[in-house]
């Protein structure tokens, strides 16, 4: 890496714990990032990685043990210390102001003043450095709702990088990233770890760990399972194979699941679909027994497809035919009782009711079924919902609990679970891994495989394309709101889909665009 | 958002092991019982502190006195389930009133001019819950408008005065009692047993649970979500059409004044009986031990004669400590 005078870590945290209750969210926790290091924590969901950045980032307090900056002692005891002492953090969910423009919110806290009036013309002036430190091209004066995620993350770093931060964190950066975007962060890391920033990089995708960390630190139920070295030849080096097993304690060969099936006769059949914001024409068929992956850049049209099927979205044009019958949506009732499934894009937006236990989350579209004139039939529910959650592998003794208290991949699985009651004829699923832990993903791997296996016409939308390339059978690739490519699974490779995907022939700033327009 | 990691990471582990640690714990066992606690808290302070509290006709006093209130609240809290709010129940509470008595009068068999009076009530709210389904109009604004526009359509339909009816045919509804119980606490009981029926047995209370909690994913998972808000402003409506043919039989008379105000007691007892304003969370039970609390509180402080000023000062402080312990409860859960 690059040569720095500091010769000792950055940051150092010595024997960290941290109870909730009677669990220990962490237990007895020491770890390090040096300088020009960008250092990979890895575990599932509930290991105790947020925890620990709580706590160095000043959110949360210690039970027991020290925090170290620059080999000094500190106390953190709110977000503020920590940033004075040099530690930022990015999460995963942005932090800024939609309505405010990219100068304000670059500005919070330290507004330039003239006469005691906000100077604007310096403000800007500030922003335009402050965003050439990361090498950001964006103009100050747009608000930041309208770029896109990753501009706006760009925006959070320029922040953090302004306010002289020693120790970046970013929380899962590229979950909502294209992969053009997704590489534009990778270059901003690393030049900020050439510059000797140390970076704690959390994420669940193996790739980019193995690309960008030096070292990787495996957290499993509150305890740190190992430190790792990811560069040279040193006796710690490892492989994806030896962290994984790390995380989960146990092998997972196969992480895709992919029966031998065989495609049945056309379910779904769309025609000349259009829709609002250049949506279409796009024509598909998925067949039953089918997974058919949707793969394209954000912003590509693949979610605003998979509405309209559904009639979450008013279509403009086109027919979608089921099993040979017109299909006429105005509205997700009619799609539903069509025997269309969706699970929605975002699981806490769309999908979930936080406060509603596990049965009620589980049974809410299907409630028709268990009913005599409009009363519940406890009993006959209650035993759907048990065969549903045996099918999905959780733990029957979760029924009543408040859907918020379960892990993401367990959320996620609640969803499923609604979907499995309904018995829909065509399933669609958006981005049905994202933010779930990899014990979790090989479970839904598993239901999806088991949903096709039963005659289902399965439309499988992902950003993440070896899941894309390991469930399918076929491939159809979006771009700027329209079908370019149908690819069999079994040929294609993550380069190809990126091409089309991309449109290799366009010049580049036109996909940069195409991912700018993130809904 | 540093609140939804928390969610994935320390809640994950945390409370999947049931309620861990003081916090949850308190947060599990005030959810249950905590308001019941502060009543019988209130109840025992009363019974010492203000002379003939604790005699059953002063319970059969505070019972009565907490009907109308509590029978408005239980409709109310079907509406603040969904997140939505009804401003204009004191006004539909004087509208039904006055339709009921003017049936009355006009020579409508009784028990038609009592179903008339509910059914004024019904429609106000229908308006209320079409306007905010389907044109989508902040419920806020909607029934604040309706408030005012309802105070004077009650005073229309008298030409500005009141209208004795000493031999209102339902005159009993008011003043009279079954087996010793007042009729209004009777009927009081019987709404409550409706909306805890309709709330935990029925797929519509679920869909009110769902709407509240979440309305994008309620809409995606194929409810009727502008079905669900035009039954609840409907019901809640037909809620205080009861309260208000029930006001007229206790004063005899038709009154544009009447409920003037009662929509603050409503949102009170139904914020004490622990429903979040925002929607999604609560029990129809809670909302009944709100409004007793208004009552036992109120009554208590008359039979001290603590002055009039001073009892709407501590009913206030009550209500604010009431909600500060709710929070608590929250920040036990660890942040929602």
């Amino acid at each position: 890496m690059s040569d720095t005078s500091t010769a000792g870590p950055l940051l150092e945290v010595h024997g960290i714990s941290k109870r909730f209750g009677a669990t220990h969210a962490l237990s007895d926790v020491s770890f390090d990032v040096r300088p020009g290091e960008v250092h990979a924590l890895m575990g599932e969901n509930g290991a105790g990685k947020s925890t620990l950045m709580k706590i160095i980032s000043g959110i949360y307090h210690p039970d027991a043990g020290r925090i170290m900056i620059n080999g000094t002692p500190v106390t953190m005891t709110s977000p503020r210390d920590a940033i004075s002492a040099g530690v930022a953090i990015i999460h995963q969910e942005l932090n800024t102001i939609p309505e405010m423009t990219v100068a304000e919110n670059l500005a919070i806290g330290h507004e330039p003043l003239k006469f005691g009036v906000l100077d604007r013309v310096a403000m800007n002036q500030q922003a335009r450095e402050k965003l050439a430190r990361v090498g950001a091209d964006i103009d100050p004066r747009r608000p930041i709702g309208r770029l896109s995620v990753g501009m706006q993350q760009m925006v959070e770093i320029a922040r953090a990088v302004a306010e002289d931060a020693k120790v970046l964190v970013l929380d899962e950066p590229t979950a909502a990233l294209s992969r053009t975007e997704s590489d534009q962060l990778f270059a901003l890391i690393h030049s900020m770890r050439d510059r000797g920033m140390g970076l704690i990089y959390i994420s669940h995708r193996m790739e980019e760990v193995w690309e960008l960390a030096d070292r990787v630190t495996v957290f499993r139920d509150g305890h740190l399972i190992g430190t790792r070295d990811m560069r040279g030849d040193g006796p710690d080096k490892v492989t994806p194979g030896d962290i994984v097993r790390m995380m989960v304690g146990r092998e997972i060969n196969d992480l895709y699941v992919h029966t031998d099936r065989r495609a049945g006769d056309v379910r779904l059949s769309v025609r000349d679909l259009t829709g609002p914001g250049g949506i279409g024409p796009v024509s598909l068929d998925v067949r039953a027994g089918e997974v058919v992956g949707m793969v394209g850049l954000i912003g590509a049209g693949r979610t605003e497809v998979a509405r309209l099927i559904y009639g979450a979205d008013r279509r403009t044009g086109g027919t979608v035919t089921l099993d040979g019958e017109a299909l006429q949506v105005a509205n997700p009732i009619d799609g539903l009782r069509a025997g269309v499934g969706l699970l929605p894009e975002s699981r806490k937006d769309q999908a979930l009711f936080l406060d509603l236990t596990v049965r009620d989350n589980i049974s809410m579209s299907t409630l028709s079924g268990f009913s005599n004139a409009g009363v519940i039939r406890g009993g006959a529910l209650l035993k759907a919902v048990r065969g549903v959650m045996e099918q999905l592998k959780v733990r029957a003794n979760a029924l009543g609990l408040e859907s918020r208290a379960l892990s993401g991949g367990n959320q996620q699985k609640l969803v499923l679970g609604r979907l499995l009651l309904q018995k829909p004829k065509v399933l669609i699923l958006d981005e049905p891994t994202r933010g779930v832990d990899i014990g979790a993903k090989s479970e839904i791997y598993r239901i999806i495989n088991d949903i096709a296996g039963t005659g289902a016409a399965v439309l499988v939308i992902s950003s993440d394309l070896p899941e894309a390339l390991g469930i399918s059978d076929r491939l159809l690739v979006m771009r700027r709101g329209h079908l370019v490519a149908e690819l069999d699974a079994r040929n294609a490779t993550e380069e190809s889909v990126m091409e089309h995907a991309t449109g290799v022939y366009a010049e580049d700033t036109s996909s940069i665009q195409t991912a700018g327009t993130t809904p | 958002m540093s609140t939804t990691a928390s969610t994935t990471d320390a809640a994950d582990t945390a409370v999947a092991t049931k309620p861990a640690g003081k916090g949850a714990a308190f947060g599990y066992w005030w959810d249950r019982v905590g308001i019941a606690l502060v009543l019988l808290l209130l109840i025992v302070l009363m019974a010492v502190l203000a002379p003939n509290f604790l005699t059953v006709d002063n319970a059969l006093n505070v019972a009565r006195a907490v009907s109308i209130n509590a029978i408005l609240a239980a409709g109310l809290t079907l509406i603040i389930l969904t997140g939505g709010i009804d401003l204009s129940v004191g006004s539909i509470v004087a509208v039904s009133g006055v339709g009921a008595v003017l049936l009355w009068s006009s020579g409508t068999p009784t028990p038609l001019a009592v179903l008339g009076g509910v059914a004024i009530g019904a429609l106000a709210g229908m308006v209320n819950g079409a306007l905010v389904a389907w044109l989508a109009l902040p419920a806020f604004i909607v029934t604040l408008g309706s408030l005012t526009a309802l105070r004077g359509l009650a005073y229309s339909m008298l030409n500005g005065q009141p209208l004795v009816a000493s031999e209102l045919g339902y005159r009993g509804l008011g003043n009279g009692s079954v087996a010793g119980i007042p009729q209004p606490v009777v009927i009081m009981v019987v709404v409550y047993a409706v909306a805890w029926f309709l709330l935990e047995r029925t797929r519509f209370g679920r869909h009110v649970y769902a709407v509240g909690g979440n309305m994008e994913a309620a809409r995606l998972a194929g409810i009727n979500v502008k079905r669900v808000l035009l039954t609840v402003y409907m019901l809640g409506g037909a809620a205080a059409g009861v309260a208000g043919v029930i006001f007229s039989a206790r004063v005899l008379s038709a009154q544009p004044t009447a409920g003037t105000g009662y929509e603050l007691d409503a949102i009170a007892a139904v914020v004490l009986g622990g429903t979040a304003l925002a929607g999604g969370r609560g029990r129809i039970l809670g909302t009944l031990v709100g409004a007793v609390i208004i009552g036992v509180l109120s009554n208590g402080l008359v039979l001290m004669n603590v002055p009039f000023f001073y009892q709407l000062i501590i009913k206030g402080l009550v209500i604010i400590i009431a909600i500060a312990l709710d929070s608590l409860k929250r920040f036990g859960r660890g942040g929602t």
